[in-house]
């Protein structure tokens, strides 16, 4: 096949992450501002309600309620990262600067494409929770070295918000669809069990939590941050493997259809 | 849709879930001076996301009707002069807020009951809070010929006022430096107020200071964004 002749896949999907970071080379407050907002809201609620909040059960472990919201907003950096590339970001590449349909013309292949934007988000979330995981430590929130397991699990977090995202932008038609994109990512950043446990939900909306990417994002950075490690997490990272690959995969095919029909 | 979405779900979903989720952790409400969480977070996110709303209202959104439709520019060829289009602008976000936030109410009064008849003016409030935020803010993008700056000033002014206003946590629990600025901004007194008028503690005094202040922010960006406006809409 020539594209392999020309160029390795690696390079390829290297190609695509290398234009992202030129970009925000150039704008890179708006990736430390995106970093930011989750400090806000830990100071806001984590510090700012501890005081009227007692020491919460986790798994037996009692915790205070700012160590508690610490690793949910961590796992939350990483939503926030790959949320707006995977959509807002993608969809204006998409349909106004067209960058895929001239990348396709080079010997970038879809798989390329959508492998290296993925990279650039996980890329981009492993960056800020690392940067949150290494603050939660010196302020003493991280109580085991499980915690630096952390690192890996937002990059699971980055790759199937990532996928979710591009999958989701392939249906938007119009700016205003957007709207539902900043309700839905607003549910998952409060209600995905980052602010208070899963159990004071009734089960039908337990059932409804446990579908959704970020709510095993924050499971997990909470069990390797306490160190309250089960079995319970196999099933977490599973979920997220689940996800990022059916989604991965149908993000894949859908932009296919878009950029070759 | 968008403002039903933006304007009502939104705020609906916030208040509900942290209402309910972060309410069932609070041990000691009264600590709050409200009877419970809910009582206490739901007029901050009513009058904090107008405050929201108000901020992005005068971004993209104002930046696209001065300078990239044309909207504005047809209007000043009517007798409206560009001072009418700007206190227009203003007006009519102020109606637009004020209505979501009548929507927002009364879901609220659906979870914590009837609580006089002062509640209903809390979406005025709102109103009122959404505008002191977008006068100044108005002020400044009118004057921008793109919108460059504008993610730095939604993240790092807009956001973190929302988040720090005394939505969700009482003002004077954050760190002083904190509570001193943000007692400075609008959202605060706008929030403070419609916490009061929901929680049957709104007494004349304090309450005019805080309407006294929110509308210091709206006149000022007014008189600022004058000249943001002239430059835009008649050269």
């Amino acid at each position: 096949m020539m594209t392999q002749a020309l160029v390795t896949n690696r390079q390829a999907v290297r190609s695509v992450v290398e234009r992202n970071i030129i970009f925000f080379k150039r704008d890179w407050i708006i990736l430390v501002a995106g970093f930011l907002e989750p400090l806000f809201w830990l100071i806001a609620i984590g510090t700012g309600l501890s005081s009227f909040i007692g020491d919460i059960d986790v798994d037996g472990k009692l915790i205070g309620y700012t160590a508690f919201v610490v690793p949910g907003l961590i796992a939350s950096s990483a939503l926030n990262a790959a949320a707006f590339d995977s959509t807002f970001n993608f969809f204006y590449k998409l349909h106004y600067l067209k960058i895929y349909d001239a990348m396709i013309t080079t010997p970038l292949s879809i798989t390329n494409v959508v492998l290296g934007e993925v990279a650039w988000s996980v890329l981009r979330s492993t960056m800020y929770s690392s940067a949150f995981l290494v603050l939660a430590t010196a302020f003493g929130f991280i109580e085991s070295w499980w915690g630096l397991l952390i690192i890996p699990v937002s990059a699971l977090i980055g790759f199937a918000i990532s996928a979710v995202g591009i999958f989701s932008t392939t249906f938007v038609r119009t700016w205003n669809d957007f709207d539902y994109f900043g309700l839905a990512i607003q549910l998952l950043f409060i209600g995905s069990a980052t602010f208070y446990p899963i159990t004071v939900y009734p089960e039908w909306v337990r059932w409804i939590v446990q579908l959704t990417p970020l709510y095993h994002g924050v499971a997990l950075c909470r069990s390797l941050a306490l160190g309250t490690i089960a079995v319970d997490d196999l099933w977490h990272i599973g979920a997220l493997l689940a996800t990022m690959t059916i989604f991965g995969l149908w993000a894949r095919a859908r932009l296919e259809d878009k950029l070759l029909h | 849709m968008s403002i039903v979405l933006s304007g009502f779900l939104n705020p609906v979903f916030t208040m509900l879930t942290l209402g309910w989720g972060v309410g069932s952790l609070v041990d000691d409400p009264a600590a709050l001076g409200t009877e419970d969480y809910v009582h206490f977070v739901g007029p901050g996110v009513l009058a904090g996301s107008a405050m929201l709303q108000g901020g992005f209202y005068s971004l993209w959104q104002a930046l696209g009707a001065l300078r990239w439709e044309g909207m504005y520019k047809n209007a000043v060829r009517t007798p409206a002069s560009y001072i009418d289009v700007l206190t227009g602008r203003l007006v009519w976000g102020f109606l637009r807020l004020t209505f979501s936030s009548f929507a927002f109410l009364v879901v609220l009064l659906l979870v914590i009951g009837w609580s006089g008849w002062a509640a209903l003016l809390a979406p005025f409030v709102a109103g009122l809070t959404g505008m002191a935020t977008a006068s100044p803010i108005l002020a400044y993008s009118s004057a921008q010929e793109n919108d460059k700056a504008f993610p730095i000033i939604s993240r790092l002014i807009v956001t973190p006022l929302f988040v720090f206003s005394g939505t969700f946590t009482p003002v004077d629990s954050m760190p002083d430096f904190i509570a001193g600025i943000v007692k400075a901004f609008p959202g605060y007194h706008g929030i403070e107020l419609a916490r009061d008028l929901l929680n049957e503690r709104a007494a004349l005094g304090p309450s005019l200071g805080h309407l006294a202040v929110l509308l210091v922010w709206i006149v000022g960006g007014w008189i600022l964004a004058r000249a943001g406006f002239r430059k835009a809409l008649t050269s």
